[in-house]
């Protein structure tokens, strides 16, 4: 068989909607692909914990200090998942941290910015924790299995993040004036990220719902998370920085002001506010703890 | 660094299951790390690692005992039952929030919200 | 508060308890930010344990102080000189081998403390300690698999682990500071063993273990020498005199001489790294009384 027939023969079996597996023959299109998806896809949980783990150390009870700690564990545990199927695809773990903390490769624009207060634990934990978990669903009828694997244990986690941060949001919005102004400030500054974050309108040729990866435009699940989330945020009281937002009955969709997409762009080439920062971060502890991997790699020492 | 893929049990009568895998440099520290890697949420009752490429039937169980993965102190900060009540909650708080005038009227999707 | 007794039993719990907040809070400071992947999911299952022990000690604390306490006010509304934990909790994490070295030294100590308690004339508390037990063997396994990992290993590994315990040891030896009233709680045995009989338990145990990966050479640099040297953790108050604390090899076995340094802590004095613990552990919530969260 030619190479281009072995595409379209593999091109016919995505269409028949057949699962990949790890071990199967793939066009080489398909395999990077897929690698950069789920790469970056496992550098944005490991960068997502940076800005929620600056809040354990200050949260206002025993309990949800244990809960912060838990969910930030899960979003490392993310990472792990992800990795691991991205390295069976071709490209080591350690070549991919390495990348990831030399600004090389990307992660989602959400965990470029700061936060400032326990309401962007809130923001964080319901908003876009359920943007995310409206992507990651559409990813659960991905071709390629291991993803659609790990995309199953992840949903299931996210889905009791997404219930513990409402919980925190309804504590906020039912507390003091303080409490309610803390999430609505939060509110406020994270909606701009968050349009961002489903990303501007889709490419004339997106090579990704082409190959299944992805299954659902952007501005499809965008819509689904207007409608998931902004009613229950009117009742709460909770308004939103966009004042064309509604939905529109006739069109059947909702009409929304499309935010300023050049700090999109900042973001994506790695100038977010806290990119420096966090990388920085990230690449102190690596590299100062090089001793570890060299331990790691060595030989394993003589049973005693 | 090696791979170990990790297998467990949901119930003592289910067969070996492939859960995911570590990474880790020998058998005991690929036992340790798996416990908490896939097993704190209580995924089963038995866990053990095999390294890659080797034979189906080298696999090493752990030696933790059932009752003692995913924890035996209160973890119900991170599990489903403690959660389940939000929805209802969600609703009451809107309510109240409602009384109090504060309730955002914009034209929404028909029965949306709480 | 209506007896000795009474008060004896809560400075115990607190010194207990407060152990393992500030230690839990320590280390759920490596949670997201670990070295090693799965590594960061172990060591944040520990912290989580670490704060989940503090809880239910907080639980037997709560009858003993009446109207108005509540889990996060007894947790996060104390002033820092009413928290007494040992200095060694406390400390900032610094790297990898100083965190492990400490979790080593700390969970070690725990064991011998631990399994002492579970014979406590006070029922509920021996019940407490033997849930905790379940869970703190892990944390020893724990401990024991990553030291024969990096002891064994390259000299960077081994050196990055010496300079960890070295510094971790002086304060590891004040978590058997003894208690201000530790004669009430030894004589009803609600403490079956003083912490001087514990401390000479542990010395040992932490001897063989490091002797097992040829790291007991650490011990050795804490030998007693010349005068008394102040400590960063708290005056020395009247006439109480402290020798210079060390640790010597006698007989085979490694023992404890002189008094403590990193002590304090169990009469609520601090090193420079409890403020800023303090700060970021309470502030949220006490800048709200009142509110739930």
């Amino acid at each position: 068989m030619t190479y281009q027939e072995r595409v379209d023969a593999f091109r016919a079996r995505i269409d028949a909607g057949e699962k990949i597996e790890a071990g199967d023959w793939m066009p080489d299109e398909y395999r990077q692909a897929a690698l950069k998806f789920i790469e970056m896809h496992a550098n944005s949980e490991v960068m997502g914990a940076l800005p929620e783990r600056e809040w354990i150390p200050r949260a206002p009870t025993l309990r949800r200090k244990l809960s912060l700690t838990a969910k930030v564990q899960d979003e490392v545990g993310h990472g792990q998942i992800l990795y691991r199927v991205a390295e069976d695809l071709g490209k080591s773990r350690e070549q991919m941290f390495d990348d990831l903390v030399n600004g090389r490769t990307k992660f989602h624009n959400v965990f470029h910015y700061p936060t400032e207060s326990w309401g962007d634990v809130a923001v964080i934990g319901w908003l876009i924790d359920g943007a995310a978990l409206v992507t990651q669903k559409a990813l659960l009828d991905a071709s390629y299995a291991p993803y659609v694997r790990a995309m199953r244990r992840i949903c299931a986690e996210e889905s009791l993040h997404l219930r513990h941060g409402e919980d925190i949001t309804l504590e906020l919005v039912s507390g003091s004036d303080a409490q309610r102004e803390m999430f609505q400030d939060a509110v406020n500054r994270w909606w701009e990220p968050i349009m961002h974050f489903f990303g501007p309108p889709s490419k004339a040729r997106d090579v990704l719902l082409e190959w299944g990866i992805k299954t659902r435009t952007n501005e499809d699940l965008r819509q689904e998370f207007f409608s998931t989330y902004v009613p229950k945020l009117w009742d709460l009281g909770i308004s939103v920085p966009d004042p064309e937002l509604r939905y529109d009955e006739a069109a059947g969709e909702w009409i929304w002001s499309e935010p300023n997409w050049d700090g999109f762009w900042q973001v994506v080439r790695g100038n977010g506010p806290m990119t420096a920062t966090r990388l920085g971060l990230r690449k102190g502890m690596w590299d100062t703890h090089a001793w570890i991997r060299e331990a790691f790699a060595g030989i394993p020492p003589k049973a005693a | 660094m090696d791979v170990w893929d990790v297998l467990g049990k949901r119930t003592v009568t289910d067969e070996w299951t492939l859960v995911g895998g570590v990474k880790a440099p020998d058998v005991e520290m690929a036992l340790l790390l798996a416990r908490e890697t896939h097993f704190r949420h209580k995924e089963g009752v038995a866990y053990a690692v095999r390294r890659r490429g080797e034979a189906a039937d080298a696999l090493v169980p752990g030696t933790w005992p059932a009752e003692t993965l995913g924890g035996v102190t209160d973890r119900s900060y991170r599990r489903q039952e403690a959660y389940a009540g939000v929805g209802a909650k969600l609703k009451r708080v809107a309510a109240q929030l409602a009384e109090r005038g504060l309730r955002i009227d914009r034209p929404r999707p028909p029965g949306s919200g709480s | 508060m209506t007896t000795d007794a009474d008060a004896a039993r809560l400075e115990l719990l607190l010194a207990l308890a407060d152990d393992e907040l500030i230690l839990g809070h320590r280390h759920s400071e490596w949670t997201g930010w670990v070295p090693h992947l799965e590594e960061d999911l172990a060591f944040s299952s520990i912290a989580q344990d670490e704060m989940a022990h503090a809880r239910l000690l907080y639980g037997l604390v709560l009858p003993m102080l009446g109207e108005g306490w509540t889990e996060d006010r007894v947790a996060l509304g104390r002033e820092p000189h009413e928290y007494r934990n040992a200095v060694l909790c406390e400390r900032l994490n610094r790297d990898w081998g100083y965190s492990l070295a400490r979790q080593f030294l700390y969970d070690t100590a725990d064991d011998v403390r631990t399994e002492s308690l579970t014979g406590s004339s006070w029922r509920e508390l021996a019940d407490v300690m033997t849930l905790v037990r379940m869970e703190e063997a892990y944390h020893l396994e724990h401990a024991r698999e990553w030291f024969g990992r990096l002891a064994g290993g390259p000299v960077a590994a081994r050196e990055h682990l010496a300079a960890g315990l070295e510094l971790a040891l002086p304060d590891a030896i004040g978590l058997f500071e003894p208690l201000p009233s530790e004669g009430a709680v030894l004589e009803d045995e609600v403490l079956p063993k003083s912490s001087e009989a514990m401390l000479a338990e542990w010395l040992p145990r932490v001897g063989e273990e490091l002797e097992r990966v040829s790291l007991d050479y650490v011990l050795e640099r804490h030998t007693p020498v010349g005068d008394l040297v102040p400590t960063s953790s708290g005056a020395i108050e009247g006439d109480e005199v402290l020798g210079v604390p060390g640790i010597v090899r006698r007989d085979g076995r490694w023992e404890h001489q002189g008094g403590f340094s990193g002590a304090g802590g169990r009469r609520g004095h601090h090193s420079e790294d409890f403020l800023g613990l303090w700060e970021d552990l309470t502030g949220l919530y006490r800048a709200h009384p009142g509110a739930t969260w």
